[in-house]
Formats: structure tokens, C-alpha cells, sequence
């Protein structure tokens, strides 16, 4: 990028390291890698317990529900859009796939159940939002509560066990597939879809558009209304997958599950994965990035034996300190395209 | 106009000596020279992309130079950023504007230095002195408007207001007329005369050059971001200009071949919306039909409820045998129809995107099989309208954003003739766009037409209208009032069946 076309005589010499420092400032991608790289140093020099293998395996079976609603996230953002409903989705959907599981006494209509409120409550926000008009940002935060209410006036803040005891359902979590936990690959598999869509398709094309400018996508002739609205579909059928998992995990529906801000844990990731609040830049990986660095953030510390209250200040510093960083590297970026490099 | 300043032994209000700026793979502006000086109005011209914008943004302080010198009055300066080059009054109207839509006229011409009473805004002043300066610039705006809810032109004379409020010496204008009416243009003028009595130094780019044997003492010509020439304008002619600022010899600036009208392509009976009524167009095939009216006269407005993209609410749109759904875009384009908005910040460019993701846009359909794009195809074609219609730019995966204002227009352009339409409108197509092109885009409008499509033209600009268009319809007040024939028409009878009064209109 640094090639300039015509010759050039009053010009200072190019520093080497502002080179470097470019080239790192223009990668979001790297920059995020170097982020989990430190964080992942940090606790190698200063935790033994975090210097074995499954450590990290773990991580990435711990932090796959919030990837995988990361990835609905990151693409309704893309195209300037929230939803704040995703954790109240979670138990959503985990107490309505056990409800069915125990009514029906088949684990395949639980699931099936589990899947249609994210196409449900999908389809509503996205109706709300698209048709009515409502602002995606208010539609959404009441559509949290609402669920929320919902969840706790059904289940009387009780939560809802699986009566047949499904071990089939619980594989869901616990299943593998070679070394590698079943939600693991369910979550790349996604983010690898995602990545395709986004990069490589007519409608991936379409969200940047919208994200960009809506309205000359609009008189670009995008069908505008009818891709947020799939959007909203997709946000939350990956909540909705989450949700399901999460679920597996102890093989009951919780209601209180995705109650601490899995929402805004979500979003802050995606942001930090450079993914613009105000839509149309951005890319998958470096939002599935961003929660990988998150999640090491968590538990590393859970190795060390932080107590959990303090673990909520440090990430909340590290968040604030990662979005400073994020600022100031995009300044450089800037900075140093203007100065020609 | 004025007397020029003869006295050029005077200290320059401004000195730019081989300021150089480069930004990745372009080098924006190459050792390039520049005095303004006290009273004098200064044309900038030069190609789009040739660095005029650059050279301004570095005079506000919004760029660093890359290595040169500036000075004011006689002194050294370095500008680190928009303050510095306030304090030194200097006043920018940008290009591209950046007023916030959401505050009022008032709020926008004295944003950033309110005038106060007792540490609270005094806002019975600042609206005062708003209404006083619109009324300077000809403006019957309400103060208290959201700047929002203005047209183009209205928001580029709050601009201009805007940097007329402070008590400048030095006024940098960088294409302020592109969107005004003849009338506001020679309102502006007439306060440029004003500033320049006062001893005000203005630097004016623009790429009308009728504009600056009006009002401009002498002219420098950039190309390629160099220094071509400066010298006073009484001594130059149209002619040289354009070879300075092309570097070659220009051609016919209006290739208009006859061509055999064919069927009716498009029809419009009775349509209706917002300030618009019974408005009635046919188009035939391989016809270039133009729509000229003065601001207010709502062919903007037309051009977008024929599209869909304005509310259409009543009357029936026929394109080549099939009826137009009102208010869908999608539909329109479906069937043939594209448009080339108005204003390319608010609906045309996708700023964050590249050059060519802009450009295919409204085709991907085109470039994909089964939703999959094939990009190398992508860039095939956009590199085929990069070339055709030289645009410059750095690479296909340039930000849109980073283009020049021209560069930018001409990019919406290739938009639309990817997706070969049958009818295309075009709004104010060759807005911002340099002389050299302005030639090129008249070549594509009666190429296209060659090849049986039909063009809706729509421009303020009355010698393009006449040199392009083979039947005119005028507008005024939402109605069409006037239809003449390519023979038949002149600039006399274009405005007096655009202007607003016949009887009191004052013939300027
Ligand atoms: N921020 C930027 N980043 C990268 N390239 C830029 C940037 N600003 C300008 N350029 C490039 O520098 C060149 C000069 O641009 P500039 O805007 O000064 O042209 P201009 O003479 O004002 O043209 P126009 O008549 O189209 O407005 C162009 O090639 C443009 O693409
Ligand atoms: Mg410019």
C-alpha cells in the first residue's frame, strides 16, 4: 500500500517502524491476535495452572454460546441494527425446549420447539422493527423484558428439570467429535458460514450496503426491509442455538440463564471486534476474536482464583482499556495513511 | 469585476510554496505553489482529483502537509488542526457539507461560537443575525428550521452563510455554486464583491468557468497536483483554461448525434406526491428528455417519485408495457428504470465501501450465481468504468470516502450504466464533475441514447440542458409548464417559463 505512483523528491524518509506500526494499525484482525496473544502470555507467566492444553480447550467449549450469538450480533450490526433480547432468549428457549421435552416425552420435538421460538421471536422483532418501524434498540430491550417476565410468571423462578432425562439432549454439550466438544464445532461452522455470507455473497454485499447507507441502498433497489428483517431471524435463532446448549448443559431449562448481561457481553465483543456501532464495517472474525479474548480474560482469572466480584471490575477495566486501545490504533491508522504509509 | 490589485509588491494574505501532500498510492499535491492576496478573488480550477480540495483542506488546518511552507501574512504557520487556522480567520465552505442536520439554520451558522448574554446563549441575536445574513443571500428560510429538512441548495447557502458570520480575512469556497440557482448565484456574488471591498482575501474552486470571468481577479490551475499557472483572468481565454487544466486539447463539449426516435419507452399520466401535480412525461427510445427548473421546482423530487424512492400518490408510471409499482425502488429497477440521485452523500455512496463494491451495488445480481459472487468478474467490470470514465483512484479497493468529490459522482455514475437500463434519470449527473468529463458523460448520455435507451436529464445548469437534451419539459411549482423542442428552445424562453412570476420577476 505504501507505493507511491510518482516520483517524489521533497520527501522525508519513511521510518521503518511507522511501517510496522501501519501495517499492525490497519489489520484489525492482527491487532486482535497480538491483544490474545498478550492476554494469553499474561497468564501463562502468572498462573501455572493455565500452562496445560485443556485449558484452552475448554475456553473455546466455555465461550462457544456467546460465539455462536455473537455471530448473529455481529451481523445485524453490520447493518446497524441491535437486539438486546438475545439473553432473555436464552431462557426462553431453554425452558420452552425442556417444557415440550417433558410434555411430549421426545427429545427431537423439544428441540424442534427450542429452534421455533428463535424463529418466533425473530420473526416479531424483526416485524416490529422493519414493518411498524420501531427503533431496533427500544423494540428489542422490551422484547427482554417481556421474555424475561414471561420465563419467570411460567416457571415461577423455578427451574424446569428434563423428567426423561435425555443424555441424548445433554450430548449436546458434552458430545465429540475427535478431541474437539460439539459446540466447538458447531460454533466455527457458524462463524465459517457467517464469514462466507458476509465475504463472499450478494446478500453479505446487501448488509454492508445497509450498514453503510441505507438509503442508497434502498435506491440501490436492496430489498432493505426484507434483509432486516432476516437478520433479526438469524440474531435470534443463534440465540436460540445458544440457548439450546446451554440448556444441555445441566440438562434443564433455567430462567435465569443469560440474566448477567450476556446481551451487552455480546455487543461489547462485536464492538471491540471493530464491528462499528453505526453499522457497514467490520468482519466476523475479528468479533469471534474479540470474545475468544474476553473469554480468556474470564478464565484466566477464575484460575487464579480472583473472586468473582472482582473478576466483574477487572473485565470491566480491561473492556475500558481494550476500547482505548481500539481508538487510539484506529487514529493511527489514519494518521499514518494520511502521512502516506 | 472590481479592480484588480494591482500592488503586488503587498504582503500576501496567503503563501503556499511547494506544499506537498500524499496519501497512499496518490500524491495529492506535488510542490505546489499559491499567493492570495488582500481583495482579491482567486479561481482555483483543475480536474477532479487534482488536488484543489487537498490544497483547502490544508489551508483550514484539516490536512498536514506533507513538506513545504505556508505562511500568513509574511509569518510561517503550521496548522495543527481546524482551531489554528480559525484563529487566524480564515473560513472554509467545504464541498462536501457539514452542517448537522439536526440543529436549526440559526445553530448551524454560529455553531461553535454562539453569541452569549450572561453565559447563556442569546438566542433573540443569533436569529436576528441569521435571518440578516440569509436576507444578504437572498434566503426567505425560516431561522429556526432543522437544517435537515432544507434542500441541497439551501443547506450549501447556510454554509456559505455560515462562513460569511465571522469577520474572515481570508474565505476559502470550494465549489459553493454546484447546487444554486442562477438567481442565488448572483446573490452570492454580490456579497463576494462585499468581502472584497473589505479587503478579503477569497479563494474560489469551482469547474464553472462562465463563474470565473464573472467575479474572479486571476485564476491558478492545478493538474495532478501541480502548479500548471497563474495569471489574470482578463488575459486568458475559456479555450486556454480547459488545455491548461486537461493538458490537452478539448473537443466538442457536447457530442449530440441524431438519433432516430424509437418507441415510447416510459409514461408517466397524472402522477402525483409531495408537491407535485398531474405530472405528465413520455420518453421514447433513444430520446433525452430534459427537465430543467429553478430550485423549488420539484424536478428532483419527480425524479425520485418516478423511481419510487419518493411517495407516489396518485397516477400511473408504464415502462416498456408494464406498470410500475409506486414507492419501490426494487420494483422500478426490476423493470428497467435507473436513477441517479440528487445528492450523493444522503443516497447515493456507501462511504465505508470500495470503489467497486459502490459500483456494483445495484448489479450484484449480475455477479452472482446462486447469491455467490464471482468478484474477479466484479472487478472486471469496474475496472471496464474505471478506465472509461477515468476515474481516479488509487485502486478498486479504495474507500469511496477517500475519492474527490468528481471522482465520487463519476463512480455513482458507472453505477447505474452496469446495470444497463432501459430508462435512466439523471439528477444533476455532472455536479462537481470537471470540464473534461463533463464531455465524457455527455458522450455516454447520447451513446446510451444511440443504443435505444431512454434519459430523463434534470439539471439546473441551462447550456447543458440546451446542448444535450432533444425535447425540454420546464418546471414550476410541482406543474410543468413549458415543452419545447430541441430546435425551438433558448436560454430566454427556459427562464421565463421557470420563473416562479413572469409579471414581477426581476430581470437581473
Ligand atoms: N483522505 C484521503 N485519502 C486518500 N486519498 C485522498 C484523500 N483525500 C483526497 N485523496 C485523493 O487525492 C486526490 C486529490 O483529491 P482532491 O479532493 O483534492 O481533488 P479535487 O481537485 O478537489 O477534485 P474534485 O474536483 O473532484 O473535487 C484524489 O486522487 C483523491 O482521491
Ligand atoms: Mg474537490
Amino acid at each position: 500500500m505504501a507505493s507511491v505512483q510518482y516520483a517524489h523528491p521533497a520527501k522525508a524518509p519513511r521510518q521503518g517502524w511507522k511501517r510496522y506500526a501501519a501495517f499492525w494499525a490497519r489489520n484489525e484482525e492482527l491487532s486482535l491476535l497480538l491483544i490474545l496473544a498478550i492476554v494469553v502470555g499474561f497468564f501463562l507467566y502468572a498462573e501455572p495452572s493455565s500452562r496445560q492444553r485443556k485449558v484452552y480447550w475448554d475456553l473455546l467449549w466455555e465461550v462457544s454460546p456467546t460465539l455462536i450469538a455473537a455471530v448473529g450480533i455481529a451481523m445485524l450490526m453490520l447493518a446497524a441494527q441491535f437486539d438486546l433480547s438475545i439473553g432473555s432468549m436464552l431462557a426462553f428457549t431453554g425452558v420452552a425446549t425442556v417444557t415440550a421435552m417433558n410434555k411430549t416425552d421426545s427429545m427431537w420435538l423439544g428441540i424442534l420447539v427450542g429452534l421455533a421460538t428463535g424463529l418466533l421471536i425473530g420473526c416479531l422483532n424483526g416485524f416490529l422493527v422493519t414493518y411498524v418501524r420501531m427503533q431496533s434498540l427500544m423494540t428489542t430491550l422490551g422484547m427482554m423484558f417481556a421474555l424475561r417476565g414471561l420465563v419467570y410468571t411460567y416457571t415461577n423462578k423455578t427451574p424446569v428439570i428434563d423428567e426423561n432425562q435425555f443424555t441424548q439432549f445433554t450430548r449436546l454439550w458434552f458430545g465429540k467429535v475427535g478431541p474437539v466438544r460439539t459446540p466447538v464445532i458447531l460454533a466455527f461452522i457458524l462463524i465459517a458460514i457467517a464469514w462466507f455470507v458476509l465475504t463472499q455473497t450478494e446478500y453479505g454485499r446487501n448488509i454492508y450496503a445497509i450498514g453503510g447507507n441505507e438509503q442508497a441502498a434502498r435506491v440501490s433497489g436492496i430489498p432493505v426491509r426484507r434483509i432486516l428483517f432476516s437478520l433479526f431471524v438469524i440474531s435470534s435463532c443463534c440465540a436460540a442455538i445458544s440457548g439450546l446448549l446451554i440448556a444441555a448443559q445441566t440438562d434443564t431449562g433455567y430462567f435465569d440463564a443469560g440474566v448477567q448481561g450476556f446481551e451487552l457481553t455480546v455487543i461489547a465483543a462485536v464492538v471491540l471486534g471493530g464491528v462499528s456501532m453505526s453499522g457497514g464495517q467490520g468482519n466476523i472474525l475479528s468479533a469471534a476474536l474479540a470474545v475468544l479474548i474476553l473469554g480468556m480474560i474470564g478464565k484466566g482469572m477464575r484460575l487464579m482464583g480472583i473472586h468473582t466480584t472482582q473478576q466483574l471490575l477487572v473485565i470491566g477495566v480491561v473492556m475500558l482499556a481494550a476500547v482505548y486501545f481500539h481508538r487510539v490504533r484506529r487514529r493511527w491508522a489514519v494518521r499514518l495513511r494520511n502521512e502516506g504509509y | 469585476m472590481s479592480a484588480p490589485p494591482t500592488d503586488t509588491n503587498q504582503t500576501p494574505l496567503l503563501e503556499m510554496r511547494a506544499i506537498s501532500k500524499t496519501f497512499p498510492g496518490v500524491v495529492a499535491l506535488d510542490s505546489m505553489d499559491f499567493v492570495l492576496l488582500p481583495g482579491e478573488v482567486h479561481a482555483l480550477i483543475g480536474e477532479n482529483g487534482a488536488g484543489k480540495s487537498t490544497m483547502i483542506k490544508i489551508i483550514s488546518g484539516l490536512y498536514q502537509p506533507d513538506s513545504g511552507e505556508m505562511l500568513i501574512d509574511g509569518d510561517p504557520v503550521s496548522f495543527r488542526g481546524p482551531a489554528d487556522s480559525i484563529a487566524r480567520r480564515i473560513k472554509v465552505v467545504y464541498q462536501e457539507l457539514d452542517l448537522v442536520p439536526g440543529l436549526s439554520v440559526g445553530e448551524n451558522v454560529y455553531l461553535g461560537a454562539y453569541p452569549k448574554k450572561g453565559g447563556r446563549v442569546d438566542w433573540e441575536t443569533l436569529y436576528g443575525n441569521t435571518r440578516e445574513l440569509l436576507d444578504g443571500l437572498g434566503l426567505s428560510i425560516d431561522p429556526r428550521t432543522p437544517v435537515g429538512e432544507l434542500r441541497v441548495a439551501e443547506q450549501q447557502l447556510v454554509e456559505i452563510a455560515r462562513a460569511l458570520s465571522q469577520d474572515a480575512r481570508i474565505v476559502v469556497m470550494d465549489e459553493p455554486t454546484s447546487a444554486l440557482s442562477t438567481e442565488e448565484v448572483d446573490r452570492l456574488f454580490r456579497l463576494i464583491e462585499r468581502l472584497q471591498e473589505r479587503g478579503v482575501g477569497v479563494l474560489y474552486v469551482t469547474h464553472k468557468l462562465d463563474e470565473i470571468y464573472r467575479i474572479a481577479d486571476r485564476v491558478t490551475v492545478v493538474r495532478d497536483g501541480k502548479h500548471v499557472v497563474t495569471t489574470e483572468i482578463s488575459k486568458t481565454r475559456p479555450h486556454d483554461l480547459v488545455t491548461w487544466m486537461v493538458g490537452r486539447e478539448l473537443t466538442a463539449l457536447f457530442p449530440k448525434s441524431t438519433v432516430e426516435r424509437g418507441p415510447v419507452l416510459l409514461q408517466a399520466t397524472d402522477v402525483s406526491g409531495e408537491g407535485i401535480e398531474h405530472f405528465d412525461l413520455t420518453v421514447h427510445s433513444g430520446e433525452i428528455v430534459g427537465l430543467f427548473g429553478l430550485l423549488g421546482a420539484g424536478i428532483n423530487t419527480v425524479a425520485r417519485i418516478l423511481f419510487g424512492a419518493s411517495e407516489r400518490t396518485g397516477g400511473a408510471i408504464v415502462l416498456d408495457g408494464s406498470t410500475i409499482k409506486p414507492n419501490s425502488p426494487a420494483d422500478a429497477m426490476e423493470k428497467g428504470m435507473g436513477l441517479l440521485t440528487e445528492n450523493r452523500k444522503d443516497d447515493g455512496l456507501v462511504l465505508p465501501m470500495s470503489v467497486r463494491d459502490n459500483m456494483t451495488l445495484a448489479s450484484l445480481r449480475q455477479f452472482a450465481r446462486l447469491s455467490w459472487l464471482d468478484s474477479r468478474n466484479e472487478s472486471e467490470a469496474a475496472t471496464g468504468f474505471v478506465e472509461r470514465l477515468s476515474i481516479r483512484t488509487p485502486s478498486l479497493r479504495q474507500r469511496v470516502q477517500f475519492l474527490s468529490g468528481g471522482n465520487q459522482q463519476k463512480v455513482l455514475m458507472a453505477r447505474w450504466l452496469m446495470r444497463d437500463p432501459k430508462i435512466l434519470i439523471l439528477a444533476e449527473p455532472t455536479r462537481g464533475i470537471d470540464v473534461g468529463s463533463k464531455a465524457e458523460i455527455y458522450r455516454l448520455m447520447d451513446e446510451m441514447a444511440q443504443r435505444g435507451l431512454g434519459i430523463v436529464f434534470m439539471s439546473t445548469e441551462i447550456p447543458e440542458i440546451l446542448g444535450i437534451a432533444d425535447r425540454i419539459l420546464v418546471m414550476r411549482e410541482g406543474r410543468v409548464t413549458a415543452e419545447f423542442d430541441r430546435s425551438e428552445a433558448t436560454q430566454e424562453k427556459l427562464v421565463q417559463a421557470a420563473a416562479v412570476d413572469p409579471e414581477t420577476s426581476e430581470a437581473a
